[in-house]
């Protein structure tokens, strides 16, 4: 069994305590990007990816030279003035980052459908606003089907690269969010199974020597098994096709707004088409020396 | 190379605008988005055609239309733009800011411009304004539709404001069924004399003459064709289409006299191939039926050889329009 990747706020102290160890860094700052990045190398850690949320546009973030070869995830509110983001262009393409959209903002569909047909990595994140699934759709189309290279779009290439119609495919671990692979941690040492829990108190253990014992904990196992209680419960969610890849995420808006069934039957499909595409084009593998 | 329409408004109301019965049944807002641009983009990508031509109605009417020229030429697109080079303030400092830098390889204008003596000064203005910022990336287009017309003004345009030395000669043609100005079939010969006698001064001003779609071969004698010849360096075409343009809303048609024939959703379609071939196809079955604009063309070997093409699919058109229904059923659609 793999070690969990940690997931945590830019805290010296807390990063200086870690040792070989994979990290997802929150920062709060533009400036921190190269602080963390030289921190977490000197502490002999591997860092997995810095993650910046911003309030402002894609146009307003001072991108930098020296940001070449740091994993960034940059959550941002919109694109913002488009000819700003062209002069960026050329960095951006060079930055190993990838460009988070929020579904709040209805013209982010559009915006994510730009950025990745100009080879920028990008992915949906998904707000509190009620979702226009049938955008969502479209752009999953695109992001799937689409006929002329271009970057991918997430979390419908992590879908489509690890869907297995045999088990669960959680689209969390987008947004480093998934218990199987990233658990949280606060400079207290507390720790969390996600980043909800993190923020609403609900701890599991406490402090990073304990950190390898997780898989032994008992509400660590129960809360990887907690979707099978959706199940149990007699709503649409529980009878839905597609719940091996949403996993009743958007299980209380589904009365509402149920679109999100047909999307994510439809991203279903992607998939199936998606590895039968990659399996078509398999080449053979010989021995190598 | 496919014509996307970005708007179905213009700031013009030429009258020989082929455009404007397609203008006239469309919605005024009716915008392209930046997700059916992107589907375009893909659709030319994965065709293998890397030039695109922007036109409305005016394209510069669009609200993105900067962003889409950088949008396209990001994309490795040769950027084409038809415009009347009439545009608002905020939009013309815009594009002045981010496109008069643009590499005259990666975009370029053709502004079609009429006779000053007929235009208001307000739009004189405005075009000179245009060509003033843009000129070094701008061929003029002339579009004649009376066979006495007059282009002296654009040797003053091309030198005043170093434009293209080239003059991208368009000629009217009937919309079927409607109403527009074009030169009558009977008066082509006046016309082409007329287009021959500036051989002279265009030579003089070493500025070349290209001729659109439409122009029939057989409007100039054996001796004009030899001085046509020559002017153009051997490069003469008597073609005519099928164009391919693309409405804001997806349609697409076989070129613009025709948009109200054989309309089809892009949608429809795999590839730019498919779209011409289907149109060239219709074109063809068309030319069985009625083969040029004059008789002779039925029998002519320039024609069957594809020197030329008979003139503009228009005029045949102009056949079917008040006859029954005794052809193939697509001609009638």
């Amino acid at each position: 069994m793999r070690d969990h990747i940690l997931v945590c706020q830019f805290d010296e102290d807390l990063v200086r305590k870690f040792h070989n160890q994979r990290l997802v860094i929150i920062l709060s700052d533009f400036n921190q990007v190269q602080q963390a990045h030289k921190l977490v190398n000197d502490c002999q850690n591997n860092l997995h990816c810095l993650v910046i949320d911003h309030a402002g546009s894609l146009a307003s973030v001072p991108f930098h030279e020296k940001w070449r070869g740091i994993p960034l995830a940059l959550f941002v509110s919109e694109i913002g003035a488009f000819k700003e983001v062209m002069g960026k262009l050329p960095l951006l393409r060079d930055l190993n980052i990838r460009i988070f959209l929020s579904t709040d903002n209805k013209e982010n569909c559009t915006g994510l459908h730009i950025l990745a047909s100009l080879g920028i990595d990008c992915g949906v994140s998904f707000g509190e606003k009620e979702i226009d699934w049938e955008a969502m759709n479209d752009l999953m189309t695109y992001s799937i089907y689409g006929k002329v290279n271009h970057a991918s779009i997430e979390p419908f290439q992590f879908i489509a690269r690890n869907y297995n119609p045999a088990r669960l495919t959680d689209l969390s671990s987008v947004y480093f969010d998934n218990p199987y692979t990233y658990i949280h941690i606060d400079k207290n040492e507390n720790i969390a199974l996600t980043a909800n829990d993190l923020k609403e108190g609900k701890f599991i253990l406490k402090g990073i020597e304990n950190v390898h014992k997780i898989f032994e904990d008992e509400k660590y196992q129960e809360a990887l098994n907690a979707w099978q209680k959706f199940l149990l419960k007699e709503n649409g969610c529980a009878y839905c096709q597609a719940w091996r890849i949403c996993i009743g995420k958007f299980s209380e808006s589904a009365d509402k707004n149920p679109g999100c069934r047909q999307f994510f039957t439809d991203l279903m499909e992607a998939a199936d088409h998606f590895i039968s595409v990659q399996q078509k084009n398999k080449r053979k593998e010989v021995w190598q020396p | 190379m496919a014509n996307i329409l970005l708007t179905q408004q213009c700031v013009r109301s030429c009258p020989y605008c082929f455009a404007k019965k397609h203008m006239a049944d469309s919605e005024p807002d009716d915008i392209l988005t930046w997700d059916n641009l992107i589907y375009i983009a893909d659709l030319m990508e994965h065709s293998g055609e890397m030039g695109v031509s922007l036109l409305g109605g005016e394209p510069t009417l669009h609200p993105n239309f900067v962003d889409f020229v950088i949008y396209l030429l990001e994309r490795k697109f040769h950027v084409n733009v038809f415009t009347s080079g009439i545009m608002g303030e905020k939009m013309f400092s815009e594009a002045e800011r981010v496109l008069s830098g643009i590499n005259p390889d990666r975009l370029s204008f053709v502004c079609n411009v009429n006779n000053p003596d007929k235009s208001p000064f307000s739009e004189l203005e405005n075009v000179r304004r245009f060509l003033k910022t843009f000129g070094h990336l701008t061929t003029p287009g002339f579009n004649i539709y009376k066979p006495d017309f007059n282009f002296d003004f654009i040797f003053q345009y091309i030198n005043e404001f170093g434009m293209r030395r080239h003059i991208r000669l368009g000629l009217a043609h009937p919309i079927p069924g409607k109403h527009n100005s074009y030169v009558p079939i009977d008066k082509m010969k006046q016309m082409a004399e007329k287009l021959i006698a500036y051989l002279p001064v265009m030579e003089r001003l070493k500025i070349k003459g290209g001729f659109d779609c439409g122009f029939p071969l057989c409007i100039f004698s054996e001796e004009q064709i030899g001085r046509l010849f020559k002017h153009n360096s051997g490069r003469l075409s008597f073609g005519c289409g099928p164009a391919i343009d693309i409405g804001p809303d997806m349609s697409v048609w076989g070129c613009f006299p025709l948009s109200n024939t054989h309309k089809k959703s892009i949608y429809e379609f795999d590839s730019m191939n498919d779209i011409r071939n289907y149109y060239r196809d219709i074109h063809h079955k068309v030319r069985i039926e009625v083969a040029g604009i004059f008789d002779a063309c039925d029998d002519c070997i320039y024609r069957e050889e594809q020197l030329c093409m008979g003139g503009c699919l228009a005029h045949s058109y102009n056949h079917f329009i008040n006859e029954a229904n005794i052809r193939f059923k697509e001609i009638y659609q």
